[in-house]
């Protein structure tokens, strides 16, 4: 049997049993109505290691450095920078300059004293509480935190490649912090003659669903703002029936679209893509084809789990999210269904809806929480509503602002604003606040 | 709302992390100015050099009100809802009180002197 102090086993500090900490933890209610009420750390040996070091790993590492003492944390990543990737549709939009989303060291936000190794996941093998790096080294935990990001399969689009953007009018703020300010260089082009703009939209999981429409309203704004909106036609296709997830601003966005004079096709996959011709090709639910020729393209990717928690039995093997292989986490705790001593945090999550940095916002305390108590052998208390937000930027100068949970009820965290209600006041928010706010949750803050 | 407290608590924090320094120095010429004029302005000096700050007080809400969209990549046109005006007014006064506050030692110190 295991004892308080084993490994993987927690204590608590000073000496305090878990009853006693029950008791504080009455008694000290009121006080925790602040939320940087200071708590007591848990006591463990226990090894727990995040996989990628993404907004989600780094405000789940923070939050658990904070809350446990003795434990071993390790962060396993290969890239050195970190990107603020809420930014890059105001870089494509010509709004802010790439530099303001790339920082130069992810580890100016790691937590003192844990572990970073270099590398990237290349294998999970929960059965054996082991992960695989591409450098071939094993690591061996106690409890796994999933936060790996998402794999944009650019590869799936027939003749597309990545290298390629920022050519031939070829263009997707998703790929890269280059790409999105190549998107802005394009989209200037585009603007000063006019032409054919195909915007893209896959009917997979993806994250920030709300950036093919932002980057689509702001190529309508950029146009209008260098005269060549009636020169230019600009199409919109979606490879889903909807536009949006949420059915309220789905309607909302059509209206919209239809006003400004924005073509909308929906189950319209893009399924290939001729670069040098400026041709794509798309495919519809009943498997026709059609192609289109374009002066400017915004390719959004399908989107899917990274192939090592795709092929890996973290998965989800049926139901939805079995297709792309998402993470198989419960939707309210966070932690794996048929592995209890993993959790999952971010795009990976084979959740509904929530792949944005809000999500990690709501996600990491639950998280952080949910573990810590797992570690004290108590089961998971904390449950996700599965909050997302995404200001739509509307035009330059004005967004809206979207917020709603698992089930696509609005939950507006500032009940006044009306969340249907375009506004200055949410654009600044975008511009301004929310990369403060974003750093403050990798901080693991609030 | 408290979460929206220590929200907005945050951001003000993360905004002006980077520029702390500033902050600090700009907050210890003030304390200096300020205890320097308590010290030696008599409280007549203070109630002359009153409408001078609040003058400027004035003047930077009202510079903060007219440039706030355009510095901000807005305009006036995009403010169509209570929501933006009340926003840019609450900017523009918590803007020219801080201005008002920060100016009134310091001229008063100079009308002193």
């Amino acid at each position: 049997m295991m004892r308080a102090g084993d490994e993987g086993v927690p204590m608590m500090s000073q000496g305090r049993t878990r009853r006693d900490i029950l008791k504080l933890g009455a008694a000290g209610a009121a006080l925790l109505a602040t939320p940087a009420a200071p708590a007591a750390k848990v006591r463990t040996r226990a090894h727990i290691v995040i996989a990628g070091s993404g907004a989600g790993g780094i405000a789940v590492a923070n939050r658990l450095a904070r809350g446990l003492e003795g434990a071993r944390i390790t962060i396993i990543d290969g890239r050195q920078q970190h990107y603020y990737q809420p930014g890059w549709t105001m870089v494509a939009g010509g709004v802010w300059p790439m530099e303001r989303t790339v920082e130069q060291s992810n580890a100016r936000f790691h937590p003192h004293g844990i572990e970073w190794v270099r590398d990237f996941v290349a294998e999970f093998d929960p059965a054996a509480n082991t992960v695989v790096t591409r450098g071939g080294q094993r690591i061996r935990y106690d409890f796994l935190v999933v936060a790996t990001g998402l794999q944009l399969n650019y590869t799936a689009i027939a003749g597309m490649d990545e290298a390629a953007l920022g050519q031939n009018g070829l263009t997707s703020v998703y790929a890269s912090p280059q790409a999105a300010a190549n998107t802005w260089r394009l989209m200037d082009t585009f603007r000063r003659t006019g032409g054919r703009a195909v915007m893209t939209m896959p009917d997979t999981p993806m994250k920030c669903a709300g950036a093919p429409l932002k980057v689509t309203f702001l190529l309508d704004d950029r146009l209008r703002e260098a005269g060549s909106r009636a020169r230019s036609q600009v199409n919109f296709y979606a490879g889903g029936n909807a536009l949006f997830g949420v059915r309220v601003y789905h309607d909302d966005i059509t209206r919209r679209f239809g006003e400004l004079g924005i073509q909308t096709q929906t189950e319209q996959r893009l399924t290939g893509i001729d670069i040098g011709a400026r041709r794509a090709t798309f495919t519809a639910a009943d498997n026709s084809r059609s192609t289109v020729d374009y002066d400017f393209i915004h390719v959004v990717p399908p989107m899917s789990a990274p192939d090592a928690v795709r092929n890996s039995e973290l998965s989800w093997k049926e139901g939805p999210f079995a297709g792309g292989g998402w993470l198989e986490v419960d939707r309210e705790t966070l932690r794996h269904r048929r592995f209890p001593n993993v959790f999952g945090i971010g795009d990976v999550n084979g959740t509904p809806r929530g792949k944005t940095a809000a999500t990690v916002k709501g996600g990491a305390p639950i998280v952080a929480e949910n573990l810590m108590r797992v570690i004290q052998d108590q089961n998971p208390g904390s449950k996700f509503n599965g909050y997302t937000s995404c200001p739509l930027i509307v035009r330059v100068g004005s967004a809206l602002l979207v917020e709603f949970d698992h089930d696509g009820k609005l939950v507006p965290s500032i009940p006044f604003v009306d969340p249907l209600q375009e506004s200055y006041f949410a654009w600044v928010m975008k511009v301004y606040m929310l990369k403060p706010a974003y750093i403050a949750v990798l901080r693991g803050r609030v | 709302m408290l979460y929206n407290i220590w929200l907005g608590l945050n951001i003000l924090y993360e905004i002006v992390l980077p520029v702390l320094w500033l902050v600090a120095l700009l907050a210890l010429v003030w304390g200096a100015t300020l205890v320097f004029a308590l010290l030696r302005a008599p409280a007549a000096t203070w109630r002359k050099t009153l409408p001078l700050s609040a003058l400027v007080g004035v003047l930077g809400a009202a510079l903060v009100f007219a440039l706030g969209p355009a510095l901000s990549s807005s305009s006036f046109a995009d403010l169509d809802y209570w929501v933006d005006w009340a926003f840019l007014v609450g900017g523009a006064l918590t803007a020219g009180l801080v201005l008002w506050v920060a100016t009134w030692p310091g001229l008063t110190c100079l009308r002193k002197a």
